[in-house]
């Protein structure tokens, strides 16, 4: 008897152990390939999600071209769902035939990645969901903060893929060392450039203020390239143009919403605020547009209170961005410039200027871009921008695909020499006559 | 011992097992892990799968389903190959072509074909399952299986769906005015795409004319039989017609060089891989070794019908005539993929067997002629009279 329950008592520990290491195993397991991700697919595994958006809320967000901006803050990323590793093991499938058959070279796979990200958002069918690489977003975050270090010029790729200047700042590195608007730069500090991409260029010409770049240069009429040192210099990408004329209107002008929009407005509204204007023209005209955060700001600048946008989110959310009062510019009568290149950020201020009825429109259709993108830094320090949101002007008017009509719709006339700006004159009119 | 005691010891064992047990679980799995990453070398970088859960999280649209952007990704990540031939064929293009390459397919037997106003209009093929339930030349195809036809379907839309497996029925909802819309349920049969024709000339009775579209899975056994009927009509000499034949399977392709020469190399293979070309050759059991023999090519004889034309022509067993081939010297391996798409790979530049590379730069004919706009084949012609001088 005593016998059979030692048996009875030692089969009892033994299950209770083995199910409680069984269980322990499991857990064990389970735990690995949770922290894993996943273990069907090491891809997933590989690569916990780092990226990170510039800041928590709303108020990064952009709304075109310009990027990026201060500290970004980690937030958590979602986890991509099972049923998204299904689905993508196709590409596994693909890629591995591939890899074993294919005759000629392989390109690396951090080539393979990018492609598969554009592959992957061009599908989205959204001009404005967009990943941006490195290189390039280095560039753009840099000019994003409305100034840079560099030699300054603007320049663009000819059709031989040399790095012409196109435009040369005034009193600047460049212009300094006895560039001309039109040399073509093929090396800099002796590495060709011929046959890189645009930003790779820009990338080598900007450095530190202070320091030296030698740039070997092709100038029309001359029958050898020669070499330019250039100092660089930190320079302001100029944004604001602002002008009191003879009449007594203030104009200005604004090309893009960077991070220093609001602040040159600013000063830029100051210097003609001082010298009493009747009336001031805001031309937005081809301004594409920036930070949403410039935008309100810009447009806070003229109202006192009240709406100025409405974002609104897929799910029906919604947040009303109001201006506060205590502006430079919120009583001088005003008038605003814009066309069909006034897009995104210009039309969410053209567009609560005149619904709240603080400036009339002069000008043509606006673009109709009325979508947010939301900027994320990629682990490589790759862009991406998503398209999270549609915005509304205080009376609730969507814009996008339909853009603002302007009050006074002024076309420019095709096919004539133009001594003046007709829509210019047309605003200015405007201003001195009321109508 | 007392009781307590027991407990005691059997809690910390148990407390111990739990945890080496833990440590194991956890190892293994690590381990599977990195067996597994070994065993694919390559992955996407991070940067991807950030951008993927980025854009189910914030994307303000509606995003479409996860296998149509990993087809988007396959896509573009083919495109870095800098390879035309190295292309993603989702699944329904792809059970196309794999009816074509097959040369046969489950189907009713209709031509579709879609008209102005963007109506899908039938066309049943002489004795075939649609024909014989009553499908008439000019129905209006209105729905299938219940689905109406959406505006804008395409006829490849509409073939894909009426292909399917032999023996299954499909249901068409068919106009044919006056009479009121009606259905139709035809039960699907094995349809065959004879990819070889043969005639014997007109104006030269003796000589034969076999014309192959394509290299389908039949090719080679249509090619044979299409020989031996000449054969029975007392063919004395033979025009292959390859003209814009774009290509196909090579294994057709060699067996149907196989019906001309008794043996020898019809193309060498060079892959990645392999340091060492690879010879395919034919041996024995031709049926047509010594019949005098024209091929005729022109810019449209592409790929498997350039192997075809190449290898006669080095053999010395056939003048070409006509014009320069395309110029298509690689090899494409079509892979299956699980969710019913493929993809074709380049795994093999080819070579003729005086081991010329054609990639870019075709075949050159022996006897240069055009087609010419006339109402007479003039390729056909020289093609004759070569075959008649040669005696």
């Amino acid at each position: 008897m005593d016998s059979i329950t030692r048996i009875l008592k030692f089969l009892f520990v033994t299950t209770i152990v083995v199910i409680f290491s069984a269980t322990a195993f499991v857990a064990g397991f389970g735990t690995s390939y949770l922290l894993a991700g996943s273990g069907a697919l090491p891809a997933w595994s590989a690569s916990a999600p780092t990226a990170t958006p510039p800041a928590e809320g709303g108020e990064e967000e952009k709304v075109t071209t310009p990027t990026p901006s201060s500290a970004p803050t980690p937030i958590p990323l979602p986890t991509p769902a099972n049923r998204d590793e299904e689905a993508f093991q196709t590409f596994w499938e693909v890629w591995d035939l591939v890899q074993r058959n294919f005759y000629g070279e392989l390109p690396d796979m951090q080539k393979v990645t990018y492609a598969a990200i554009h592959g992957m958002l061009s599908t989205l069918d959204d001009d404005y969901t967009a990943f941006i690489e490195p290189e390039v977003a280095a560039v753009i975050a840099e000019d994003a903060t409305g100034e840079f270090e560099g030699i300054g010029a603007f320049v663009d790729l000819d059709e031989d893929g040399k790095v012409e200047l196109v435009g040369i700042f005034e009193d600047g590195p460049a212009e300094k060392a006895g560039l001309l608007t039109g040399d073509r730069v093929i090396a800099v500090d002796g590495v060709s450039v011929v046959g890189k991409t645009l930003y790779e260029a820009i990338n080598l010409i900007r450095g530190e203020a202070g320091s030296d770049v030698v740039l070997l240069v092709e100038r029309e009429g001359e029958p050898e390239p020669f070499e330019v040192t250039v100092t660089r210099a930190r320079l302001e990408i100029p944004i604001v143009e602002v002008e009191m004329r003879d009449d007594g209107v203030g104009y200005i002008r604004l090309y893009e919403f960077s991070a220093t929009a609001h602040a040159r407005m600013k000063d830029g509204l100051e210097e003609l605020l001082a010298q009493d204007p009747t009336g001031i023209v805001f031309d937005l005209r081809n301004n594409p547009g920036g930070w949403l955060e410039q935008a309100v700001n810009v447009a806070d600048l003229f109202l006192d209170d009240g709406v100025i946008v409405v974002e609104r989110w897929s799910d029906g959310r919604e947040k009303r961005v109001e201006a506060e009062p205590g502006d430079v510019g919120e009583d001088v009568p005003l008038v605003v410039l814009v066309n069909g290149g006034s897009a995104s950020a210009s039309e969410i201020v053209a567009g609560a200027l005149q619904d709240r009825e603080r400036a009339i429109l002069i000008g043509e259709l606006t673009f109709g871009k009325g979508s947010v993108q939301r900027p994320f830094t990629l682990s490589d320090g790759s862009e991406l921008r998503v398209t999270s949101a549609l915005w509304f002007t205080p009376n609730d008017r969507a814009i996008h695909g339909q853009g603002i009509t302007p009050d006074i719709e002024m076309p420019w006339p095709v096919d004539e020499e133009l001594e003046q700006d007709p829509q210019l004159e047309r605003a200015v009119e405007y201003l001195l006559t009321g109508e | 011992m007392s009781t307590q005691h027991n407990f005691r010891l059997l809690l910390g064992a148990l407390l111990l097992c739990f945890c080496l047990a833990f440590v194991a679980g956890f190892g293994v799995h690590q381990l599977w892990g990195q067996v597994e990453q070994t065993a694919r070398p390559a992955k996407l970088l991070g940067q991807f799968w950030e951008a993927w859960a980025l854009v189910e999280e914030y994307f303000y649209g509606e995003l479409p389903p996860a296998q149509e952007r990993t087809y988007g990704a396959i896509r573009q990540a083919l495109t870095l190959l800098n390879d035309p031939y190295t292309v993603f064929v989702e699944p329904q293009p792809r059970e196309l072509e794999r009816d074509r390459l097959r040369g046969a397919f489950g189907g009713i037997g209709v031509a579709l074909e879609s008209n102005p106003e963007g109506d899908i209009l039938l066309s049943p093929h002489p004795d075939s399952p649609a024909e014989r339930a009553g499908v008439v030349a000019g129905d209006i195809l209105l729905a299938l299986d219940g689905e109406e036809i959406a505006v804008g379907a395409t006829v490849d839309d509409i073939s894909a769906r009426l292909h399917g497996e032999v023996g299954t029925p499909v249901t068409l909802t068919i106009s044919h005015p006056p009479t009121p819309p009606f259905d139709l349920t035809i039960t699907r049969e094995e349809i065959q795409v004879p990819s070889v024709t043969w005639r014997m000339l007109e104006r030269a009775p003796d000589v034969g004319y076999m014309r192959i579209e394509s290299f389908t899975e039949r090719t080679g056994d249509e090619a044979a039989a299409a020989i031996r009927e000449m054969q029975a009509q007392g063919v004395a000499a033979l025009i292959l017609d390859l003209r814009d034949n774009s290509g196909g399977l090579i294994s057709p392709a060699v067996a149907t060089v196989g019906h001309f020469i008794h043996d020898g190399v019809v193309l060498y293979e060079l892959t990645r891989r392999e340091p060492e070309e690879q010879a395919v050759e034919v041996q024995g059991g031709s049926i047509a070794a010594d019949i005098p023999l024209v091929v005729l090519v022109n810019g449209g004889t592409a790929s498997a019908a350039e192997i075809v034309a190449g290898a006669l022509q080095d053999h010395g067993r056939a003048a070409l005539v006509g014009e320069p081939t395309f110029g298509k010297g690689s090899v494409q391996l079509i892979y299956e993929i699980s969710d019913g798409s493929s993809v074709h790979i380049t795994s093999a530049v080819w070579l003729t067997p005086d081991r010329k590379r054609i990639e870019g730069k075709g075949l050159t004919p022996d006897v240069h002629v055009v087609r010419g706009d006339g109402p007479q084949d003039e390729q056909i012609e020289r093609a004759v009279m070569y075959l008649l001088s040669r005696d």
